[in-house]
């Protein structure tokens, strides 16, 4: 599949073109393991540069400048070496100044992700199976109240509301 | 709602799109840093949405290496053994791609995916885990049966069409191609883990229960094929297994009904099971007299007229007898008409069979049954259940055994029987995500039944018959006459697209036949319509209209608006048939009746026959001046050998006896069944020259029994003359009967 189709693929959430971009993963995971990722680490990073780079061709403003394959191996480098500091002056980034750019900025909003992300795990495992129905898998309160056995839909939207709440907390204490 | 929650709700709303931004500022203009609340609020959701996607991309991953683990193997292996290396690749790859491969989202949508209700379902896969829907099908899914992500939760959404209403409703039909299917029910599993299909491993089933008051013989399980309209066309069928259910025997019931009903009535039926069963096992004074048995205990005090002992049912009513087929649901169906039956030898066939399978124990039981009961065993019979499956653990067990309860509950608010009977079966991944069907094609259902044995031929002449005359079924429906009706529905322009349909239902048999309505007008093009009831129904806004008309003939017609309720009785109604099972039934019984009846009267006419050949065969002779002197002059009657390469008996009973007071009769073992139960169908009568019955006149009854202790195959008559009365010399004509048929005669002289 050409690079451009697989852009415009990626954009319309075709399943079979995500499967594609894991060919690029062997050739990142080893560059990684060679400045002395774990192999756990190289792949949460690689999937954290995944869902960067999905959600940047999803949005309407950001252009594309590289090829997928390079925006993907910015990504991972700098995702590795915001983590691992000491290792920065070994890791070549050989990227050019645009690419950086975008690649920083996506960074820097994702570390926001991140935060939230941790957040979100501190929360008990009902809270979290009740946010993730309504805001992943998009289902009605009907259904919601249905499945947590909840007495009507409106005791599930105010309980979904408190466990947004409980979310909150823990994100404005970890800021 | 609490401020703090509304403010979330405010928030909710503005980044779901729901309001503007001046319409929140202007809701929270007293909220301090609202920008930032936004924010916060956006980054969890988005954080939510990112969780989801690691999971999977994990999953994806995992996937991916396991791919090229594959493929770099079949390299090596290639090298080594080039048509080996081939056959693996080809094995593998297809292994991956039933168990592994998502499906791409299908273009065609099922209609009866948008009229059917959907129950949600969530499973930990780490777990056995047993559903119950509400109608009462049972979903029994492993542990681990699932390939899932990181997280052993996953979704199944199950949609069901159990009765006529609901499989109307749901637009469902039951053909397979053009062939009519009776079916037992549908319903249609699908998995879920973040909105991407899941699948069974490839070693994993779920064991589904579909309950059923009316169990048919010969059931598969259909696949739901979409054609480009989204009707299903039920195709590729499968034999459903048929296992035993099974349960812990300290949770089964095997007291006799009456007990049961002693005990309800008492009102003790609350009372501990422990207690209930001692008080039963110690029943120990059974008297007898010749028809009842009495048992006296000091809280009890009731009478059986037949009677299997309590030590009986003890002996196998434990914990060692667990996971066999005595611990089975499906014994202890049986168990309520062995008691009634009340012999011990039908109980024995079970007992000490228990690595037989139960429908050929139940064959067994059919030919030691009483006549009135032979039917109730041929119906097991025909199910062909099978053995108890592998076994489970303890836990599953008592899992299974609440889920069933729930089901028998569920079941119990539209069906009035009491006995817990279903359809079992498997399904495996390539199952999910289509619907599946019971069904039985109906052409073939009698074909079943006649293959099964010789008792059904007459049957299966029929159906022979039929065949070449293009009907499929019965003689009674057998005449083809193909009809054209054209009825126009006068406001079928208020129903969208495919929300207006017509059904054929036959009046014997479960099928539901679905008919098109095009531009407001039912063309019906059928044979035999007078077999059928119509329902023509309309769908919209989630109102139902209905017309069942009482002809169907050509005409106009309006469809009305009815009440779920109403809906679903009206249809129900209809759409119901316990019909065929009661005339197949009935039909059988005419076929060993007649079977029965044709021998019955031949052995008579061989009898009479006799008597005009051989005018003065003297069986006894009794000196007139002496009848009173015996103690009792009796009419012994006794079993004749059966001659089984004939398969007659020998039916001219020729013997003298050398004891005076003796006439002996012999009878066919095979058609007379001798036994405490069937005495009282032999009758005795002793007619005078005239032709006059003297017995009652002349003599009185002293006895009749059988001989227990031996064979059980002698029974006799102590017939013994009055005191004042005496016989006139002559000759008298003995005669046995069997219910209204001469089966015996004798002749007695008296000198």
């Amino acid at each position: 599949m050409k690079e451009t189709q697989l852009i415009e693929k990626l954009k319309g959430n075709n399943e079979q073109a995500f499967k594609l971009l894991y060919k690029y993963f062997p050739k990142i995971r080893s560059y990684l393991l060679k400045f002395g990722a774990s192999k756990q680490e190289a792949e949460d990073i690689y999937h954290d540069a995944l869902y960067i780079l999905i959600n940047k061709l999803n949005d309407p403003s950001f252009i594309l400048t590289s090829s997928v394959n390079t925006f993907l191996f910015g990504i991972c480098k700098h995702k590795y070496i915001s983590l691992h500091r000491e290792k920065k002056k070994n890791i070549d980034l050989d990227l050019d100044a645009s690419l950086t750019q975008d690649i920083e900025a996506a960074l820097k909003e994702d570390e926001k992700y991140e935060m939230a992300k941790l957040a979100f795990q501190k929360l008990d495992e009902n809270c979290k199976k009740l946010l993730k129905a309504f805001y992943v898998d998009g289902k009605r309160m009907k259904q919601i109240a249905q499945i947590f056995g909840f007495g009507s839909d409106k005791v599930a939207k105010t309980q979904k509301y408190r466990c947004l709440e409980a979310a909150k907390k823990f994100y404005q204490l970890k800021a | 709602m609490r401020r703090e929650l509304e403010i979330l709700a405010q928030i909710d709303d503005f980044l779901e799109g729901r309001i503007s931004k001046e319409e929140l500022a202007k809701e929270l203009e007293d909220v301090q840093n609202l920008g930032e609340h936004i924010q916060t609020q956006k980054a969890l959701k988005v954080a939510m949405k990112k969780d989801a996607f690691m999971q999977q991309s994990k999953n994806s991953l995992s996937k991916f290496k396991l791919i090229k683990t594959v493929k770099t193997a079949l390299v090596v292996i290639t090298v080594l053994a080039a048509v080996i290396g081939v056959f693996f690749n080809q094995n593998q790859n297809a292994n991956l791609t039933n168990s592994n491969t998502v499906k791409e989202k299908e273009l065609i949508i099922a209609i009866s995916d948008s009229l059917i209700k959907t129950q949600y379902f969530e499973i930990n896969n780490l777990k056995d885990t047993l559903i119950v829907t509400n109608e009462g099908i049972v979903f029994f899914i492993p542990k681990n049966g699932f390939i899932t992500g990181s997280s052993p939760i996953y979704q199944l959404e199950i949609k069901e069409a159990l009765s006529p209403a609901q499989i109307v409703k749901g637009g469902l039909s039951t053909l397979a191609d053009n062939d009519l299917l009776e079916t037992g029910g549908m319903f249609k599993i699908s998995a879920f883990q973040a909105k991407m299909k899941i699948y069974l491993n490839d070693s994993s089933f779920i064991d589904f229960f579909v309950p059923t008051t009316n169990p048919i013989p010969g059931m598969q399980g259909y696949k739901g094929e979409l054609n480009h309209n989204g009707e299903i066309n039920w195709t590729k069928p499968k034999k459903l297994e048929n296992p035993l259910t099974p349960a812990n025997i300290a949770h089964l019931d095997f007291h006799p009904p009456k007990y049961r009903e002693y005990l309800k009535n008492k009102g003790w039926m609350n009372k501990r099971k422990s207690w209930k069963d001692s008080v039963y096992f110690d029943l120990s004074q059974i008297n007898t007299s010749d028809k009842l048995y009495k048992v006296k205990d000091t809280l009890f005090n009731f009478t059986f007229k037949k009677l299997i002992p309590p030590h009986r049912i003890k002996s196998f009513w434990n914990s060692t007898f667990n996971h066999t087929l005595l611990a089975t649901k499906e014994f202890e169906n049986r168990m309520p008409l062995i008691h009634e039956i009340g012999d011990e030898r039908i109980l024995n066939l079970y007992t000490t069979n228990l690595n037989e399978k139960l429908y050929k124990i139940d064959s067994m039981a059919i030919e030691l049954a009483p006549e009135e009961f032979k039917n109730e065993f041929i119906d097991w019979y025909c199910l062909k259940q099978g053995k108890v499956p592998q076994a489970k653990s303890t836990q599953s067990l008592m899992k299974l055994e609440k889920a069933l309860k729930i089901s028998e509950l569920r079941q119990g608010k539209l069906k009035t029987s009491k006995k817990f009977l279903c359809y079992r079966g498997k399904l495996m991944s390539w199952d999910l995500f289509y619907y599946f069907n019971i069904d039985v094609p109906l052409a073939r259902r009698k074909a079943i039944i006649d293959n099964d044995n010789a008792r059904y031929k007459r049957l299966s002449q029929n159906f022979e018959k039929e065949k070449t005359t293009g009907s499929k079924l019965t003689k009674a429906h057998a005449v083809p006459i193909r009809s054209h009706i054209t009825i126009k529905i006068k406001n079928a322009e208020q129903f969208k697209r495919k929300m207006c349909f017509a059904y054929l239902l036959r009046k014997d048999a479960y099928t539901f036949e679905k008919l098109a309505i095009k531009d407001g007008v039912l063309n019906i093009e059928h044979q035999n319509l007078k077999n059928y009831n119509l329902a023509i129904i309309g769908l919209n806004k989630g109102q139902h209209w209905l017309l069942i008309p009482n002809e169907i003939e050509n005409g106009s017609v309006e469809l009305i608006l009815e009440s779920e309720g109403d809906f679903n009785k009206k249809v129900n109604q209809i759409g119901s048939s316990n019909r065929f099972k009661i005339s197949l039934t009935n039909q059988i019984t005419k076929a060993n009746k007649n079977k029965s009846t044709e021998r019955l009267i031949e052995i008579s006419i061989r009898l009479q026959i006799s008597k005009a050949i051989y005018t003065y065969s003297i069986d006894t002779v009794i000196d007139k001046n002496y009848i009173n002197v015996y103690d009792k002059s009796k009419f012994t009657i006794q079993t004749m050998d059966y001659d089984w390469i004939s398969r007659r008996a020998a039916e001219i009973p020729t013997k003298k006896s050398n004891e005076i007071n003796f006439i002996k009769g012999f009878l066919n073992t095979k058609e007379y069944k001798i036994n405490r139960f069937t005495k009282d169908r032999f009758r005795v009568g002793v007619f005078d020259d005239k032709g006059n019955d003297v017995l009652k006149d002349k003599f009185y009854l002293a006895s009749r029994k059988t001989d227990e202790g031996t064979r059980q195959q002698n029974i006799s008559f102590g017939w013994s003359i009055k005191d004042e009365a005496t016989l006139l010399k002559g000759i008298y004509n003995v005669k046995l009967y069997y219910d209204d048929r001469i089966i015996s005669s004798k002749t007695l002289k008296v000198k």
